[in-house]
């Protein structure tokens, strides 16, 4: 009897090793099987002549209108539309910001890069000679003249008739107001909002706007590409539409 | 015979080793899965792509070769393809014949002498001593802000320099990297597992990193950077042998980041053979964990990182430990299991399945690379992950043996490199020397010149077979 419980013990300790390495090897045929008859010997195929690519932009956050000709504005245009100019909210609510809430943070290993730990508001007529990457909101007051590129982890309130050199690349919402030139690009998570006369991408590298919300446009100049995932709108006044947060005190 | 005591506690020990390095691979398990599931399920961050098509900056591209007569033709020729602006110095190819003593310099000529925008340069005396000093040659004669680089057997399609140059409108981004794809994977069994494992590493790995905010590699190939940001980082370090991963954390480490492009997809070739594949496995180990060494503790104090951005850079500096890791893992498994458990074994046997889980490397990668396949339509090349683990196995070997190479570098770097402060003695100021000529004998030795990755030049004829495919493909779905 004993003998017989072993036996069956034995057995059915190689049946189940059997199965098991039964189960592993099977895993190596399905491999082996496609190596030695491949149904996909690849390569994934990349057209070397494309200009656009729906494999990478399909699960995209933003998809991209550049080759729709609807998505593009030219800003000259619009302003031939006739939208009424009403001057810009001036309410006290404010996105309230100090004049510079921390000391600025050289870093010195980042050649004419200059970062702001917090909020920060430049006055009237500055010219700041280095890009700069803000960790919180940025106001500029008028005419300011940035010669590099801004990067605002917040929001941005660019004043009237400012000068950027570069691009700005900003987290949350944007305001460029009156007479703004940027030399190249926007690009935005937020919504951004455009009073009259801003133009953009007018440098020799080119540039354009892009936003993963929606873009206002009060009147504005110059030829330039819009893409943005929510539209464009063009608005009387951007004081309609302009959230509360962002109606500065600047 | 060992005293009972010892032998006691030599099996401690080991069960420690265990729960040690299960602890460490759990970390990576969590790591890969997170990646798996923002890739797969969440919506994906593009860098600046909706910019791509307006915003052109001067550009310069450096193409590095040694002895690339097979395909300097061909990567020149893309080049001039390429949809950028080329007028007024916007547009630079610089071509950097390292050394090279076949037909390579001529075909640069021939391409320099047509093309106002490809420039030439040749290095025949002291060239030929890898790729981070051809770079830095490169650099002197480059004139533009952004320069991207790229491998001489790659095939970048015409929209590849637009994608690449787009991320740069941010001025946070100090380097932006592309993805690489095999050319040549129906080659041979490596080439088809180093396609599955390239999937793997970019469509899912590099995405979900950019995705996270976390570390994103610059893989010193199809990518770029800022020349302020290498200048205020230094050069390429030529005594690096990952001079990529090099520039990666000192880029992080000085404040800027690395943005990662999907979109901006590019040819190579691949490693034909598992010698050739075991080559330049060590070089990419030895320079990871030369990284390892330098940036481990600068790291974890950096300012400017988050404390994920410090975990996954610490991860990451370590991939290439892990296989090291799972050896002793393996050997320490049989150890303790003839050894019989000690008294807190009651447990250990909870977490005993998630050390199976991991000695196969961590299933977590396989995931990826099967996610990725999925991702890229191509389901039936999912049959072909069971033999991932001869990557696996050659992964433990290689990789354990370059961990202890990468010592050996460093420690003569240290007794070589650098004197004691305290020491009167006088110095001849000769170590770097010492130090560069045992790399350079070391590299010689073990065949780490970049010369040794062999091309077959095949890239074009898979490239157009592939193209013939997916125009018969198109056709029949059209009925």
């Amino acid at each position: 009897m004993r003998r017989e419980v072993d036996r069956l013990a034995t057995f059915g300790y190689l049946f189940l090793l059997g199965l098991f390495a039964g189960m592993i090897a099977l895993c190596f045929l399905w491999g082996a099987w496609e190596y030695k008859n491949p149904k996909d010997p690849g390569p994934l195929f990349i057209d070397l002549d494309r200009t656009t690519d729906e494999r990478s932009e399909k699960r995209a956050r933003r998809i991209s209108k550049a080759a729709d000709p609807k998505s593009s504005a030219h800003m000259g245009e619009l302003a031939k539309a006739g939208m009424k100019l009403i001057p810009f909210a001036s309410s006290r609510k404010a996105l309230k910001v100090p004049e510079l809430s921390e000391p600025i943070r050289w870093n010195p290993k980042m050649n004419e890069t200059v970062r702001v730990r917090g909020d920060v508001r430049i006055l009237k007529g500055e010219v700041i000679p280095y890009n700069m990457i803000v960790e919180g909101n940025l106001i500029s007051q008028d005419n300011v003249t940035f010669q590099g590129g801004l990067k605002i982890k917040g929001r941005a309130i660019i004043g009237a008739r400012n000068r950027i050199k570069k691009s700005i690349v900003c987290q949350k919402e944007l305001v460029l107001l009156e007479d703004v030139i940027v030399h190249n690009c926007i690009d935005c998570e937020g919504l951004v909002f455009i009073k009259k006369g801003a133009r953009v991408g007018v440098g020799v590298e080119g540039g354009g706007i892009a936003s993963a919300s929606t873009v206002y446009l009060e009147k504005a100049e110059g030829p330039l590409k819009i893409h943005s995932k929510e539209g464009i709108r063009i608005v009387r006044s951007l004081g309609e539409v302009i959230p509360e947060k962002l109606k500065s005190n600047y | 015979m060992l005293d009972p005591q010892i032998v006691s506690l030599i099996r401690l020990l080991a069960n420690y080793v265990l729960l040690v390095l299960s602890a460490i691979m759990c970390l990576y398990i969590v790591r890969h899965f997170r990646f798996f599931l923002d890739r797969m399920f969440k919506e994906q961050r593009r860098c600046h792509q909706d910019l791509a098509a307006a915003y052109t900056p001067s550009i310069s591209i450096l193409i590095p070769m040694h002895k690339e007569e097979k395909v300097a033709a061909n990567i020149l020729e893309r080049f001039v393809e390429m949809d950028y602006p080329k007028g007024g110095g916007r547009y630079e190819v610089i071509a950097i014949d390292d050394g090279s003593t076949d037909a390579t310099p001529s075909i640069v000529d021939d391409y320099a002498s047509k093309f106002s925008f490809i420039k030439a340069i040749h290095r025949t005396g002291n060239g030929g001593n890898g790729k981070p000093e051809a770079l830095n040659v490169g650099l002197k004669v480059a004139s533009n802000e952004i320069v991207l680089t790229f491998d001489a057997d790659y095939l970048p399609p015409r929209d590849c320099v637009r994608r690449l140059v787009a991320p740069f409108s941010d001025v946070e981004v100090g380097g932006v990297m592309g993805r690489v794809v095999p050319v040549n994977s129906p080659e041979s069994l490596v080439t088809r597992i180093m396609d599955i494992e390239r999937a793997g590493g970019y469509q899912m790995n590099q995405q979900a990193r950019y995705n996270l905010n976390l570390i994103p590699q610059f893989g010193g190939t199809v990518g770029g950077f800022r020349r302020s940001a290498l200048k205020a980082v230094g050069e390429f370090d030529e005594t690096k042998l990952a001079e990529d991963t090099d520039l990666t954390y000192k880029l992080y480490l000085h404040g800027w980041k690395v943005a990662y492009v999907n979109a901006a997809e590019c040819y190579e070739e691949a490693v034909l053979s598992w010698n050739m594949r075991k080559k330049q496995l060590t070089r990419w180990a030895i320079g990871h964990d030369q990284c390892f060494f330098e940036y481990f503790f600068e790291t974890l104090r950096s300012p400017f990182l988050t404390f994920w951005q410090k975990v996954d850079g610490i991860l990451l500096l370590g991939v290439y430990i892990t296989p090291l890791l799972i050896l002793i893992g393996w050997l320490t498994g049989i150890f303790t299991y003839l050894a019989g458990a000690p008294w807190w074994c009651s447990f250990f046997p909870a977490i005993l399945f998630i050390f199976a889980y991991n000695s196969m490397g961590s299933f977590a990668v396989f995931a990826e690379a099967g996610g990725s396949l999925f991702l890229d339509k191509r389901k039936r090349g999912i049959w072909l992950l069971p033999l991932m683990l001869l990557n696996l196995l050659a992964n433990v070997w290689v990789c354990s043996k370059a961990f202890f190479q990468a010592i050996f570098l460093r420690q003569r770097r240290c007794t070589q490199a650098k004197p004691p402060v305290w020491a009167k003695t006088q110095k001849r100021g000769v170590g770097k020397d010492n130090y560069n000529k045992a790399l350079n004998n070391f590299r010689n030795n073990n065949a780490h010149r970049w010369d040794k990755t062999e091309r077959s030049g095949n890239g074009i004829r898979y490239y157009n077979d592939a193209k013939n495919a997916e125009i018969k493909k198109n056709h029949e779905k059209r009925g």
